[in-house]
């Protein structure tokens, strides 16, 4: 086990400088360098070469490459946009991003769960046509749509949640009442297919021979459907959960600009946009390091859940 | 999903019982305000980004200031003289002008502000606006002169950049001074979380007058339906940069004010004098006949902007609007169909020829009028299309001379040197129509050598002549208004027509009742 | 016999819509818009016809055991009819866009341009330039069903090609392809599209290169596992003992049995590629205007959601039951071809 996740740490190493040699390409196929996006019409020759000998602009592309990789390392990274440390601009986002992440992620699997099981025992009830009919409706909406609609809805028309914008941590009320709507916005699309995968999947399971065997036992239908079937059913619901955290990541970024909210995402756009490789790469391998730490932790869970997968 | 929406019903009613009408406005001295984007960098000699310079400015202050139409009044120096030959400025300082961190304000500081500016390693984006400086002298510690390689009437514009104190740059540096800024203006930073909000506070030892708002919060909204429905919520206490949709939703609505400065700024369409068939008058001709701009700009625009005759907006002289406006091609779609059928007979248009119009997504109004301008086009028989995307995509091919027809918007100085010389002179900095006329370069460098008004507006005349009308390279679009949607509480805050928000100025201290 | 009286029902409907088109507004061939609608006209007209008057040739399954069970299968959705019935509907409304579009999607009257709420004139109501709501989100179906298609087709052959060599040659060579998709996708899919966009430039092409080269790691996936499965198959050992070259099994045993997954998962990725395309709109990364997409439509319609919210409403409802009727198909043939490999 333990050997295991040494492994897969040491697997994070490559996949991190993978991403970095792709970001580093597509960077280069972007046209257009920072000095002369942020100059805009003010540019003139003289500035546009000082600023982008400043930058490191003018030496070639592998050494640059090296001096990204070198700085991100050291922590020395700096933005061009921005006017500092990488490392520290992240810094002050980087909650952000985790506490809307982490919420979202709790109030799918709190709402979904419970929703997915009913709809399954409860097959072809009132109940799981129209749960399921609105997790359908739930993974068609664009989320920067929902958003709109639930600022208009929740902070326009019953003035209930601030807007937008990051109000603090999210144990202060100012934070919660913040966080709210755009946590609601993200986690639709999750809400909406973790329940019907979470349905899905019981079905399956309870078609097996050992259920059947255990009803026809005389088992207490309630202790069947919690202790055999949820527990085999949830493999495959935290596959999908820990894909969906990738995607949520991806979705966090239209969710973020519709909600002025402080995120890494947001800021990563701004990076591609103003063409800030120093930031670019940042800003995207942290989000690409969540991504790999969440997928982790699934492959964990999956041994807890179930001990009889063993890694070794 | 029952379970979901009870949830968020419950949610709800209990936050509204609880906490009725958590969703206010701050109280009377916070004054809280949307932008549209991330502020970044709060060093004077750096804001090259239109929002850190709206920020900047309430920090620090200038040398002089602007006044009411844009009259350039006393700053920080009290008072000025100019040389006869237009070569040196002496200012002469107030006494007792704090920064914010108490040190006394001194003709040292001013100095070394320009130096960080001029510094070549720098890359300042206000260089431009004072290269002429050729040395500085302090004369004593209220006294600072300035002698210029060659006289350059526009000169007086570049000393209202914001002073940095000198001992606190040295001490912490260029880097610590964008991120926690110490200046002259009537507001210290307190606050800063990136991408969140910066909170600045009264500075009640301010050289003019004590600010009557104790607390400024600027929010980056970058998504102006979010910026309007915080409004409407009362999150914000001003927008600044709504779309014209929105604004008309909040135009007939009494809870709010809408105030606007006419025209700052200008909207042009600017073709290739390099690049076939573009660099044909007949065809440019052609083009600007086929779209009937004059109906559309006003619609397309509204509440936003006005159509432009001039490419100097209508507050700054020379007034030469109304006979541009006669001479510009009238909206003409027989003539110009015919004029495109004659050109592709000549070979003049290929047969295969698509126009590109390029604009920026990050303009939506000109991407308005680009969509409304390729189908007039394409009515007249000229197959077109838009070509939207980002700024820094289209200006890396405009450099590069890969664009036949192109937008821009553009905003400076109230002098018409700013406006002109960067696009019109043959190596302009701004000219990416690759234009090239040198009676056009003369008459511009003879502007900057007199500072006889009339004179300089005569030349300027036959600039926008030659370049509007005889030759017509460029066609000008709209002047965009500023246009401040606040909270009907919020009294003396009146859009000047820079990109400045002006809630402390000479003329004017901003409260909310 | 109802088969026919819808038939000869929708043929009146058809023959109505050419009438009016190719006679009374002379269209028949003048762009390309209208070719392809003509042609798919004939097309249709040619099906109804054989609808009525050759029903007997319509049994295709009748030999085939397995794909009259699926049929069988298929027919017990509600959801899955329904949405097949839908989709059909928007790929008819895609096609036929220029025959029955009441207004022109572009054309714009200059001394007009202003919104206006839904009326008997125009039913989905105008946009800010006065142009027919109902006539764009007419058109915009063609923009997002073919970004749509595209982008999932280029996504399919990029990933099924990844997953049949990983998992056909196994080993190191399955191992470096399967960490290599990894790697692509904890790129967060939108900045990667992000990216992809600015470095290619504008233009439909590009947008279909940037969704379909993200999210290659669910075809790579699925076709792999299926791989994996039927190589130790005895046909295809037998198949490789007797000397076929690995493309030939590949092509000949390998593709065939994991079509059906395949088809699933597309179904499914359409509906993706499609929220990603108004996902980039709303980023002004989307399709150039005029040309009329759902996405532009939306990002359009906010800046009017008070004033205007038709504008908004529309398209984003064309938006939900487009992908909600792949999402719904997808369901359908998941239950009705079971392929056991997906999740």
């Amino acid at each position: 086990m333990f050997a295991y996740i040494i492994k897969r740490l040491l697997w994070m190493i490559p996949v991190l400088i993978g991403v970095s040699l792709i970001l580093f390409g597509i960077m280069q196929l972007v046209p257009g360098d920072p000095a002369t996006i942020m100059l805009g019409t003010k540019a003139t020759p003289e500035t546009v070469e000082a600023l982008n000998k400043k930058f490191g602009f003018n030496k070639p592309f592998y050494i640059r490459y090296f001096l990204l990789v070198k700085n991100f390392l050291t922590g020395e990274l700096d933005s061009i946009y921005y006017h500092a440390k990488v490392i520290d601009i992240i810094g002050q986002r980087l909650h952000a991003t985790i506490e809307l992440g982490v919420l979202s992620l709790l109030i799918s699997v709190v709402i979904a769960i419970p929703t997915g099981v009913i709809a399954a025992v409860k097959r072809n009830s009132i109940f799981d046509l129209i749960s399921m009919f609105f997790a359908t409706i739930g993974i068609s909406v664009p989320s920067f749509f929902t958003g709109l609609i639930l600022i208009y809805l929740f902070s326009v028309f019953f003035k209930v949640f601030p807007s937008s914008g990051y109000g603090g941590p999210i144990w202060t009320w100012q934070g919660l009442e913040h966080i709210i709507l755009p946590a609601f916005a993200l986690s639709t699309v999750m809400i909406a297919s973790t329940s019907r995968l979470t349905r899905s999947a019981m079905l399956e399971i309870m078609k097996e021979d050992y259920l059947v065997t255990a009803r026809s036992k005389g088992v207490a239908e309630k202790l069947v459907i919690l202790k055999h079937a949820f527990r085999n059913a949830l493999i495959p619901i935290i596959t999908n959960i820990g894909n969906q955290v990738a995607m949520m990541f991806g979705g966090a970024i239209l969710i973020e600009t519709v909600f002025a909210w402080p995120g890494v995402g947001r800021l990563a756009v701004k990076a591609v946009q103003y063409r800030d490789q120093p930031l670019v790469f940042g800003s995207i391998l942290i989000l690409s390091f969540i991504y790999v730490v969440v997928n982790l932790l699934v492959d964990l869970l999956y041994v807890f859940i179930n001990p009889r997968i063993s890694y070794d | 999903m029952k379970k979901r929406l009870l949830a968020l019903l419950l949610v709800s009613l209990m936050a509204v019982s609880l906490f009725g009408g958590i969703v206010q406005a701050a109280d009377n001295d916070t004054f809280v305000m949307g932008i549209d984007d991330d502020i970044s960098d709060l060093d004077p000699g750096n804001t090259i980004i239109s929002v850190n310079e709206r920020v900047a400015s309430l920090i620090f202050d200038g040398l002089v200031e602007y006044g009411e139409n844009n009259k350039i009044v006393p700053g920080i120096a009290k008072e000025w003289t100019i040389s006869e030959n237009g070569l040196e400025y002496t200012f002469s300082l107030r006494k007792g002008v704090k920064f914010h961190n108490g040190e006394e304000l001194i003709a040292e500081d001013v100095k070394f502000t320009y130096e960080r500016i001029l510094d070549p390693e720098a890359g300042s984006g206000l260089k431009a606006k004072v290269s002429k400086i050729e040395s500085m002298e302090v004369i004593d510690d209220y006294t600072i002169k300035f002698t210029l390689s060659e006289p350059y009437v526009p000169f007086i514009l570049g000393m209202t950049f914001g002073v940095v104190p000198k001992d606190y740059v040295e001490e912490v540096g260029s880097e610590t001074l964008s991120r926690k800024p110490i200046g002259a203006g009537p507001f210290k930073l307190e606050e800063w979380v990136s991408g969140t909000r910066v909170v600045l506070s009264a500075f009640n030892d301010h050289w003019n007058k004590v600010p009557k708002l104790k607390k400024v919060i600027i929010r980056p909204i970058p998504e102006p339906a979010t910026q309007a429905m915080e409004l409407r919520s009362g999150g914000i206490d001003l927008a600044v940069n709504l779309d014209v949709g929105q604004l008309n939703s909040f135009a007939k609505n009494e809870d709010f004010k809408l105030k606007s400065a006419p025209g700052a700024g200008i909207s042009f369409i600017g073709f290739n004098d390099k690049m076939a068939p573009f660099d044909n008058r007949k065809f440019r001709e052609a083009i600007i006949k086929a779209v009937p701009f004059e109906q559309m700009i006003p619609q397309i625009y509204g509440l936003l902007g006005q159509k432009a005759y001039s490419f100097v907006p209508p507050t700054l002289w020379p007034d030469y609007r109304e006979y541009l406006k006669e001479n510009t091609p009238k909206f003409s779609p027989e003539e110009a169909q015919k004029m495109f059928e004659k050109l592709k007979d000549d070979g003049v248009i290929p047969d295969d020829f698509v126009a590109e119009v390029h604009v920026a997504n990050s303009s939506p109004s000109q991407v308005k009028v680009a969509e409304a301008m390729v189908t007039a086009l394409t009515q007249a028989g000229l197959k077109a299309e838009t070509a939207v995307m980002e700024f820094g995509t289209m200006w890396d091919k405009l450099g590069r001379g890969e664009v036949g027809i192109y937008m821009l918007s553009f905003v400076s100085d109230p002098d018409p040197d700013y406006w002109l010389y960067r696009f019109f002179k043959s190596d302009g900095a701004l000219n990416k129509s690759f234009y090239e006329n040198e009676e056009v370069d003369k008459w511009l460098e003879a502007a900057r050598l007199t500072s006889d008004q009339e004179e300089r507006a005569e030349l300027y005349k036959k600039v926008l002549k030659q370049t509007l009308i005889e030759d017509m390279v460029f066609y000008t679009m709209a002047h965009k208004n500023q246009i401040y949607v606040m909270q009907d509480n919020v009294m003396g805050l009146e859009p000047g027509n820079s990109l400045l928000i002006p809630l402390v100025t000479p003329t004017a201290n901003v409260y909310k009742e | 016999m109802k088969k026919k009286i819808i038939a000869v029902f929708l043929l009146i409907i058809q023959l109505y819509i050419i009438h009016k088109n190719w006679f009374s507004r002379d269209r028949f061939w003048n762009t390309l818009d209208v070719k392809f609608a003509t042609v798919f006209s004939v097309l249709i007209i040619c099906f109804l016809l054989m609808v009525i008057f050759k029903a007997d040739k319509f049994n295709l399954f009748a030999g085939n055991d397995l794909a009259q069970k699926t049929w069988k299968e298929f027919n017990k959705s509600t959801g899955g009819k329904i949405a097949a019935i839908i989709l059909l509907i928007i790929i008819y409304i895609a096609f036929m866009a220029p025959f029955i579009s009441p207004y022109s999607p572009t054309a714009i009257d200059y001394s007009n341009m202003t919104y206006a709420a839904p009326s008997w004139a125009h039913w989905f109501g105008t946009d800010d330039f006065g142009r027919d709501i109902l006539a764009r989100v007419f058109y915009g179906a063609r923009m997002a069903l073919g970004v749509g298609f595209a982008a999932v087709f280029v996504n399919a052959i990029l990933g099924v090609s990844l997953g049949l060599i990983s998992g056909y040659y196994g080993g190191k060579v399955d191992l470096i392809v399967m960490r290599l998709v990894e790697i692509w996708n904890s790129i967060p899919f939108i900045l990667l599209a992000l990216a992809i966009i600015s470095a290619l430039g504008k233009g439909m092409l590009n947008i279909i290169i940037a969704v379909g080269v993200t999210g290659l790691i669910n075809f790579a996936r699925v076709t792999r596992s299926v791989v994996l499965q039927i190589k130790e198959k005895e046909y295809v050992q037998a198949a490789k003992a007797l000397g076929s070259s690995d493309f030939r099994i590949l092509t000949k045993h390998v593709l065939p049995n994991s079509i059906s997954s395949l088809i699933v998962l597309g179904t499914l990725r359409i509906g993706i590629s499609i929220l990603i395309v108004a996902g980039l709109s709303f980023l002004g990364l989307g399709v150039q205007p005029p040309a009329a997409s759902w996405g532009t439509m939306l990002k359009r319609g906010q800046e009017f959601l008070i004033m205007a919210p038709w504008m908004s409403i529309f398209p984003g409802l064309a938006i939900i039951i487009t992908v909600l009727s792949f999402n719904l198909l997808g369901d359908a043939l998941r239950d009705a071809l079971d392929p056991r490999q997906l999740d």
